[in-house]
């Protein structure tokens, strides 16, 4: 079973256990990555019928599986992964006339990858994000770019780096004109235009605003717009500040959903760094983290060097006065608990000590209303 | 709607900048005003009309003109909020190869169409002429107003005996050679223009013929003999060759007011186009025949033939044939004094008569103050008459001013293309920055400038080392400015923000930069050669030629189609 009829298979069973939001992001996905018209037809199709459902019913499912039959015949070659897309070496930059200043950033990104940056704000992450889509200019270090066969000319590099800022700009006209516009400078034949652009839609879930205009769309829905857009320049690299500012918790899980779906296309997968405030939602879909303080990169080793791996960090809420929490944790022999006015962060000189932390809580009654394991998350880095 | 619809998404599937520039919607508002000028131009064209205006002017003398520029900057103040909706470099799109000049032209074309009603609102203005006045029309009114004019006063100038005269001597004529200097030197001139020159006071330039009375005028041997100025010479040349019709007739023995049977020559006097010898040859042996051979009936013929052209434009004519007659007759050597305008008239009133009323009259003044109180004694409106034979002469031959009809246009459409596609990729706030830096530029160039010229001045080496040095000032900074800016695009030294500013300042000059260059090299290879004319010393080389609009402008649009290269590379220049 190739790579490919792989992931067939997650999708049908995601329709099979009734995830059917989930299963038909990805059968979209899945489509896309056959670059085949007459499947995108179907999709489409499908997809106007699927507006047409009231409610989900069996009947849904039994299309949706009956297209997944269908691409299983579709042979679907994979992407190279292995060269690096853009390797940065010991960059440096300085603001003139500010103090601040990024220094030694090396990183190193595949197609597939995707990079958290993370970062207090003003610790250069936007600073960053800007000198790898080659829109500042940096002082020293290398950085390398590996978009294609031939050295491209500056602004051709510029046209396949695709970096969406935090402030994404207002635009006119539709939201499907927009995007036909996008597809047509990066060359999309005309017979396909439509089909392309109708497949990014309803990707992005926009076909119900497919005909909105930019004010008419919430922040969630204008993120998804430029998302298609910018998967419509079929990227190789994405570089996004902040994408998840201003959007709800439910929008946030699906544009994160979406980013690692889509970096893990099997004919094109996207190198994404993506620079967020929202740690645990950008650690859960990244491979790597990068999280600047003061401009300089610090690296998880660098706490682990300070708290050995065998040391659990977890951080909690309860609903228990400190004297009954002290009791709670008593058992525990090497200890430290801090409490910094919203949460207890914990540390102890055990490795997976959140069970017995659990258990703690449990024999003493205490009713937990948060609790995560901080031990290898870069959040360590905040505390 | 629907189609358009589909015909906007066929263009925005296949062709983004012509889709981007909207370039189809402004030649279709284009096209609706072209079509809605010529109806206009078309309508308000009557006979009329055409006794009073000017038709190739009237666009420009008219509130048609501020009416036209009133719609033309809310059609562009519509167009630009469409057209910079949308934007390719902003977001990085791949621009294909010649994107900007591409996107330039298209702006242009889109333009054009606005920009040149005056096209369709002349050729509306044409047709109408034509269909009121035939070509048939046309040649006939020539033929006889050239004859019939001989005979009547169209100004104040009118001495009617001076234009019959046949002499069957030949005039003395001073012949000169063109390379002996002293000849234009000759202060004898006799400015017959002149409203109080009288004859009488001139007896000795007077001789007896056929007991006639003819005074012999040295106004042609003098004011011709500027050969300077090329009419005049063609008049001399033709004067020189000693031809035999003009052996035979005065100098003054034509109408002053030529029209040609054939083609487009204008009302001038003493037009050019047609020449005073073609008229000679065309009517004055006739014309001497009825005078020698007092042939009153068919002077009388030609004066009613006139009068009933004037007729039939409704155009008011008091002449009595009679009374022309029998003063031609008696060959006095007498003016026409009392027809003389009264210059101490209010002028704007003169003037006003003599456009709707060549007046020759006795009682002028009443008829100035007094409207149609009193009957004019003679008089006719061969402005009018004029206006009408020039406009259909227009309508027929030259119905378009191609510099006005065309090159203005393309130059104004070229101008506010530029505007147009520099707010498309120009950062605002740079170019917010870049206008008080040009104009400090172009104040310190002034000053330098001035310097310049008080220096050559006062040191005595008058203007030309004055334009010497003012094309090596604009040559010197236009070069920098180019330089600067190809440096700052392609060097990291420069920020991409002095680099916004230098690629705004560079597009300005870009178009001039040819200009400047062929002003320089006029200037450098000028050399010091009598100039006759002008009683200077210069000669310029080839270089001068090509200070002319036609060569000018497809080299300013060069310019800034290859100037138009640097944007994307600035474009993709990191901060």
């Amino acid at each position: 079973m190739n790579e490919f009829q792989q992931k067939l298979t997650t999708v049908s069973n995601h329709f099979t256990n009734g995830d059917l939001h989930l299963g038909f992001r990805q059968l979209v996905d899945c489509i896309l990555d056959t670059q085949q018209k007459e499947f995108y037809q179907l999709c489409i199709q499908h997809t106007e019928w699927l507006h047409e459902q009231e409610q989900p019913n069996e009947l849904i499912i039994e299309r949706s599986l009956e297209i997944i039959d269908r691409l299983k015949n579709v042979h679907v070659s994979s992407g190279d992964r292995s060269k690096a897309l853009l390797t940065v070496n010991n960059l440096n930059k300085t603001y003139s006339g500010r103090r601040f200043k990024i220094e030694h950033i090396s990183m190193e990104i595949h197609p597939g990858d995707v990079w958290g940056l993370v970062g207090e704000n003003g610790n250069g992450k936007t600073t960053l994000l800007r000198i790898l889509a080659q829109d500042l200019s940096y002082d020293t270090g290398e950085l390398t770019y590996q978009l294609g066969e031939t050295e491209l000319e500056k602004y051709d590099l510029r046209t396949k780096l695709t970096y969406i800022p935090q402030r994404t700009p207002s635009w006119f006209g539709s939201l499907k004109t927009n995007l036909k516009f996008t597809a047509t400078h990066y060359g999309v034949k005309p017979e396909e235009n439509e089909l392309l652009v109708l497949m990014m839609i309803i990707r992005f879930g926009l076909w119900k605003y497919r005909h909105h205009q930019w004010s008419q769309l919430s922040s969630g829905f204008k993120m998804r717009f430029e998302l298609a857009r910018t998967f419509l320049r079929s990227p190789k690299i994405l570089l996004l500040d902040e994408p998840l500012a201003n959007l709800d918790v439910l929008a946030q899980q699906l544009i994160l959903e979406d980013l690692k779906s889509l970096s893990q296309s099997i004919s094109n997968p996207v190198g994404i760094v993506l620079s967020s405030q929202q740690l645990f939602e950008v650690e859960k879909i990244s491979d790597k983290v990068l999280f600047l303080k003061n401009g300089v990169p610090t690296h998880l080793s660098e706490a682990n060097r300070l708290k050995p791996q065998s040391t659990s960090v977890i951080e909690f809420d309860v609903e228990a006065t400190r004297e009954e929490l002290n009791k709670a944790l008593e058992s525990f022999s090497d200890i430290e608990l801090s409490y910094n006015g919203g949460l207890y962060i914990v540390t102890i000189n055990l490795p997976d000590a959140m069970n017995l932390l659990l258990a703690a809580f449990v024999q003493h009654t205490i009713k937990a209303k948060y609790i995560r394991d901080i031990s290898h998350s870069t959040r360590r880095l905040f505390i | 709607m629907k189609s358009l619809r589909k015909l906007d998404t066929y263009i925005l599937e296949r062709y983004p900048i012509i889709w981007h520039s909207k370039v189809i919607y402004m030649l279709f508002a284009g096209i609706l005003m072209w079509i809605g000028y010529f109806l206009i131009g078309f309508g308000i064209t009557d006979i009329e009309f055409l006794k009073t205006e000017e038709i190739d002017e009237y666009f420009f003398e008219s509130a048609m003109l501020g009416f036209h520029c009133f719609l033309t900057i809310i059609l562009l103040t519509v167009w630009a909020l469409f057209f910079f909706k949308k934007n390719a470099i902003r977001h990085y799109y791949p621009l294909k190869r010649f994107y900007f000049s591409k996107l330039f032209i298209v702006i242009q074309l889109g333009l054009l169409p606005i920009v040149s009603v005056y096209l369709p609102f002349n050729y509306g203005i044409a047709l109408k002429t034509k269909q009121l006045v035939s070509l048939n029309d046309l040649k006939v009114n020539a033929e006889t107003t050239n004859l019939a004019l001989v005979f009547l006063s169209e100004d104040n100038m009118y001495e009617i005996h001076n234009r019959d005269f046949c002499l069957s001597k030949p005039l003395k004529i001073i012949d000169f050679d063109r390379n002996d200097s002293t000849w234009t030197q000759t202060t004898n001139f006799l400015d017959l223009d002149s409203s109080y020159y009288d004859a009488k006071k001139y007896p000795e330039r007077n001789i007896q013929l056929d007991g006639i009375t003819i005074q012999i005028l040295s106004y042609h041997s003098i004011t011709k003999r500027n050969q300077c100025d090329s009419y005049d010479l063609d008049y001399v040349d033709s004067f020189l060759t000693k031809d035999s019709t003009f052996k035979r007739y005065s100098i003054y023995n034509y109408s002053k007011t030529r029209y040609s049977k054939s083609s487009y020559s204008g009302y001038n006097e003493y037009g050019d186009s047609y020449s005073a010898k073609e008229y000679r040859k065309d009517y004055l042996p006739l014309v001497h025949r009825w005078v020698k051979n007092n042939e009153k009936d068919s002077i009388k013929n030609a004066i009613q033939k006139f009068k009933i052209i004037l007729n039939r434009y409704n155009i008011s004519c008091f002449i009595d044939q009679q009374f022309l007659v029998d003063y031609l007759s008696k060959k006095q050597y007498e003016n026409f004094p009392s027809a003389l305008i009264d210059y101490s008239l209010d002028h704007d009133a003169v003037k006003y008569a003599q456009r709707n009323f060549s007046v020759a009259k006795l009682n002028l003044d009443e008829y100035l103050y007094h409207q149609n109180t009193v009957e004019p004694f003679f008089g006719f409106g061969l402005y009018k008459l004029k206006h009408i034979q020039e406009n259909a002469n227009i309508a027929f031959f030259k119905p378009f001013n191609l510099t006005q009809g065309l090159l203005v246009p393309l130059m104004i459409v070229f101008l506010i293309g530029l505007f147009f596609l520099i707010f498309d990729f120009a950062n605002f706030i740079q170019l917010v920055i870049t206008i008080p830096i040009a104009g400090v530029l172009i104040i310190i160039v002034g000053l330098i400038a001035s310097l310049i010229h008080e220096y050559s001045y006062r040191n005595g080496f008058g203007y030309q080392s004055f334009d010497v040095s003012l094309s090596t000032l604009f040559f010197i900074v236009s070069t920098i400015i180019l330089l600067l800016t190809s440096f700052s695009v392609y060097r990291r030294f420069f920020s991409k923000r002095i680099a916004g500013i230098l690629i705004n300042l560079g597009y300005m000059v870009a178009p001039f930069f040819p200009g400047i260059v062929i002003y320089f090299f006029d200037q450098q290879t000028k050399v010091r050669v009598y100039d006759f004319c002008n009683g200077d010393y210069v000669e310029h080389t080839f270089w001068n030629d090509l200070l002319v609009p036609e060569i000018l402008f497809p080299l300013a649009f060069i310019a800034s189609l290859s100037y138009f290269s640097l944007i994307k590379k600035w474009y993709a220049k990191p901060e």
